[in-house]
């Protein structure tokens, strides 16, 4: 350590608690969405994978270990023609139609979904679109998700995170007249363990272009800041 | 707009200008601060809450390294600015965000700060990237002195003299920031867990404090080395000279793609700024108290302008029209202006629009918006955006109307051939090393494979091609089944129908695209003034300049 390092009169080196770190919603949007390109969805799906990490983050559900199961799968890994359904594509979708008429009806079936968890964010959202409290019945338990955009039954919610394939039905309530004021969450963040923040970083790496010479040259005020 | 109903002046509707006129790079690139700019709001609401101030630690040792804390009290929080004080070799001074060290670092902290808070933030601060903070903290910067002027500071005041006025005026500020964080970067508060605060719902202003809180630290600085240089010898800085100091700012392109991600917020900044041109234009008469403000204003604009120099080629040639259109204004002001005419501040801004440069024009705006305090400042309350609300896609809009949005919001776009040079020169991408957004030339070197989606008005032309042959009545929903990779331009079209000035109107990636004009719109509605280009990507600034300080404002404590 130089005598002029301006770290010197720190008292401590920086520590990452237990090796976990605890990281804001919009780094775990950003990271999230970046690892998703990174490993080669459209960059419309990978934004959609940095929002549901961050609802998951949000209300204290693992978000980040989630999305990193689902992206070490490879983005075609889980096809329409294939027997278990990719969670993000099929909530997307979900989303997209759920003002549609033919999803008119109030009853939605999602089925061999993996890492069903990952469709709860897209689940809130259809309910806050749908203007209706939404009734989720999933492994083995009822639970809800509102229209305001809260989601009580954590317990629920949290078990439901840990299954590697699921089925989801949904009973959507009456819409609610004039449209519900949304309930922002920020409840305490919890902590990433590290190696998956590790494992999500060096996937949105690879969205990352390395220094050339080009972009060295360019970079920067012409002339000296000792000025 | 969030507030949109509230409006309390629909007549004024009818004098707004099209976003097809405002949301140009061209025009944007010439945007000065106004009294709606998030420092002015800041200040506004200091001020009138009552806020006061004080400074409860100072460990800063005789070389000038050490720690203070400096407090903002406001009626329903307290804020505080700790700031690290450090002592920098000139050959590790450097103010792009590859830097690893600096004069002096800062984060903004939730309440005040215990001990132990000081020590966790003395372990982390310094680092700035490569330390973290916690959702405690709302902000994360740092600060590099302006050598030549610091130095010549402390040497006059501890001799017992004032430092040499020209000087001063020449460079402005002790200490330019060169990266000021907030918002969820580094581990720090995310924007939804203090956005509902009134005194932080308005865009920036923990930032802002942050800032603020800065300028004051570097002036006690000097004035600190001063008295342990000179002891019993060493004045403090008179405070007509420190009033005119401000925080520089030195920035590249990091924040011109905020501008293009946050189409939402983007439009409630320009449509706050246009309604309030609006309504001053539809307003029937001159006040006396509103003529004497306007043309106190255009002084300040004139000795601002006069002061304001560059090295660079561009603004050199903004600026010499900048004092031009200037003094036409304020001849036209005493001589031409009908002030009697059925709407004289319409009258003036069609006489502007008429004889102005763009760069003038954009002057005369931000001088007619400063005597209309009780006519526009409320509109601030409509600054800040709901990003989150616009998220989700509106599957059911068919086909048909969105071929409607592309021709109405997107002309400027659609006919443009992408597959010329001149017109894909450019991508955009994170840079590897710091992670930081980046401008590249797609012919001339690699990266262009990942390229971020800011090439808006080439998506905008794909997903209009893509439509081609649809039927009018096919939904979102199934366009977006088949095509998913035109999702991204989709939302943004969905936006902008809904918030008309949510898109720059030009192209992004165009080889003529001039980064620094998406700067200069951005850095204009924080406040900041000087905009000084040191390359067609990288700026000075200087903010606060001019603006009171902690203690006048409040009694210290």
């Amino acid at each position: 350590m130089s005598a002029h390092d301006p770290t010197r009169i720190a008292s401590s080196p920086v520590q990452v608690a237990k090796g976990a770190v605890v990281l804001s919603l919009s780094e775990t949007h950003a990271l999230c969405a970046k690892a998703a390109r990174g490993v080669g969805f459209d960059w419309g799906h990978a934004e959609e994978a940095g929002h549901a990490a961050a609802w998951l983050a949000a209300r204290t559900l693992p978000g980040c270990a989630l999305i990193l199961r689902r992206l070490q799968m490879g983005p075609d890994a889980l096809t329409p023609a294939q027997s278990v359904q990719c969670p993000l594509r099929i909530g997307v979708a979900l989303v997209d139609h759920v003002n549609l008429p033919e999803a008119a009806q109030d009853y939605a079936r999602l089925v061999n979904i993996a890492l069903p968890g990952l469709v709860l964010p897209f689940v809130g959202l259809a309910a806050r679109l749908r203007g209706a409290d939404l009734g989720v019945v999933a492994n083995g338990q009822d639970f809800g998700l509102h229209a305001d955009g809260t989601a009580p039954n954590f317990a629920a919610m949290s078990a439901f995170c840990d299954l590697p394939v699921g089925d989801i039905r949904l009973k959507f309530g009456p819409r609610q007249m004039p449209p519900v004021p949304q309930k922002k969450t920020c409840a305490p963040l919890r902590s990433t363990p590290m190696d998956i923040w590790r494992a999500l970083d060096a996937l949105a790496l690879r969205v990352t272009v390395p220094p050339s010479d080009h972009s060295l040259g360019g970079a920067g005020g012409d002339g000296s800041d000792n000025d | 707009m969030s507030c949109a109903g509230l409006n309390p002046m629909p007549q004024a509707a009818s004098f707004r200008r099209s976003p097809d006129e405002v949301m140009r790079l061209a025009r944007m690139g010439c945007s000065h601060p106004t009294r709606l700019s998030f420092l002015r709001q800041l200040l506004r609401r200091m001020q009138d809450g009552s806020w006061h101030f004080d400074r409860p630690v100072w460990q800063i040792d005789a070389q000038g390294v050490g720690r203070a804390v400096y407090r903002a009290i406001g009626p329903e929080r307290t804020y505080s600015l700790v700031a690290f004080a450090h002592d920098l070799p000139p050959e590790a001074r450097s103010d792009r965000v590859i830097a690893t060290a600096w004069d002096a670092t800062f984060t903004l902290f939730d309440g005040t700060p215990s001990p132990d808070d000081l020590d966790r933030l003395a372990a982390n601060v310094p680092l700035q990237e490569a330390g973290r903070v916690s959702a405690q903290e709302l902000s994360l910067s740092r600060a590099n002195r302006s050598v030549r002027l610091f130095d010549h500071v402390v040497e006059r005041l501890a001799a017992g003299a004032q430092p040499d006025v020209a000087m001063l005026l020449e460079t402005s500020y002790l200490m330019r920031t060169t990266a000021v964080y907030g918002s969820g970067k580094f581990g720090a508060a995310d924007r939804v867990a203090i956005g509902a605060r009134a005194e932080l719902r308005a865009p920036f202003q923990a930032e802002m404090l942050s800032v603020w809180l800065t300028r004051a630290f570097t002036v006690d600085l000097v004035e600190h080395l001063a008295r342990a240089r000179g002891g019993t010898r060493a004045v403090r800085l008179e405070p007509a000279l420190k009033r005119g100091l401000g925080v520089g700012n030195s920035t590249g392109l990091g924040m011109a793609p905020f501008l293009i991600r946050h189409p939402v917020l983007l439009n409630n900044w320009m449509l706050a700024r246009e309604e309030a041109l609006a309504r001053v234009r539809a307003q029937d008469s001159v006040g006396p108290g509103e003529l004497a403000g306007f043309i106190a204003a255009l002084a300040d604009a004139t000795e601002n302008a006069a002061l304001w120099s560059s090295a660079h080629e561009l603004m050199q040639a903004k600026l010499v029209q900048l004092r031009d259109s200037l003094d036409q204004i304020t001849r036209h002001v005493g001589q031409g202006w009908d002030r009697h005419a059925t709407q004289p501040w319409d009258a003036l801004w069609r006489w502007g629009q008429a004889t102005l440069p763009i760069e003038g024009q954009e002057a005369l705006l931000a001088a007619m918006l400063e005597p209309h305090g009780d006519l526009i400042d409320g509109l601030g309350d409509c600054m800040d955006a709901d990003d989150e609300g616009y998220f989700p896609i509106d599957g059911t809009m068919q086909v048909a109307a969105l071929r409607a949005i592309l021709r109405t919001h997107y002309a400027w776009a659609l006919d443009v051939d992408y597959t010329a040079r001149a017109q894909s020169a450019r991508f955009w991408y994170i840079s590897e090393d710091k992670l930081e957004p980046r401008l590249g030339e797609r012919y001339g070197e690699p990266g262009a494979a990942r390229e971020l989606p800011l090439d808006t008005g080439r998506q905008a032309a794909a997903l209009w091609r893509a439509l081609a042959g649809l039927p009018d009545d096919m939904a979102a929903a199934h366009l977006l089944l088949a095509h998913p990779e035109h999702r991204p331009a989709l939302r943004r079209a969905q936006i902008t129908a809904r918030h008309p000035y949510a898109e720059i109107r030009d192209n992004l990636i165009a080889a003529d695209m001039l980064p620094i004009d998406l700067l200069r719109c951005k850095l204009a509605l924080f406040g900041a003034t000087r905009f000084d280009p040191r390359s067609d990507r990288w700026v000075r600034i200087s903010l606060f300049q001019g603006a009171p300080y902690p203690e006048d404002m409040g009694a210290m404590v």
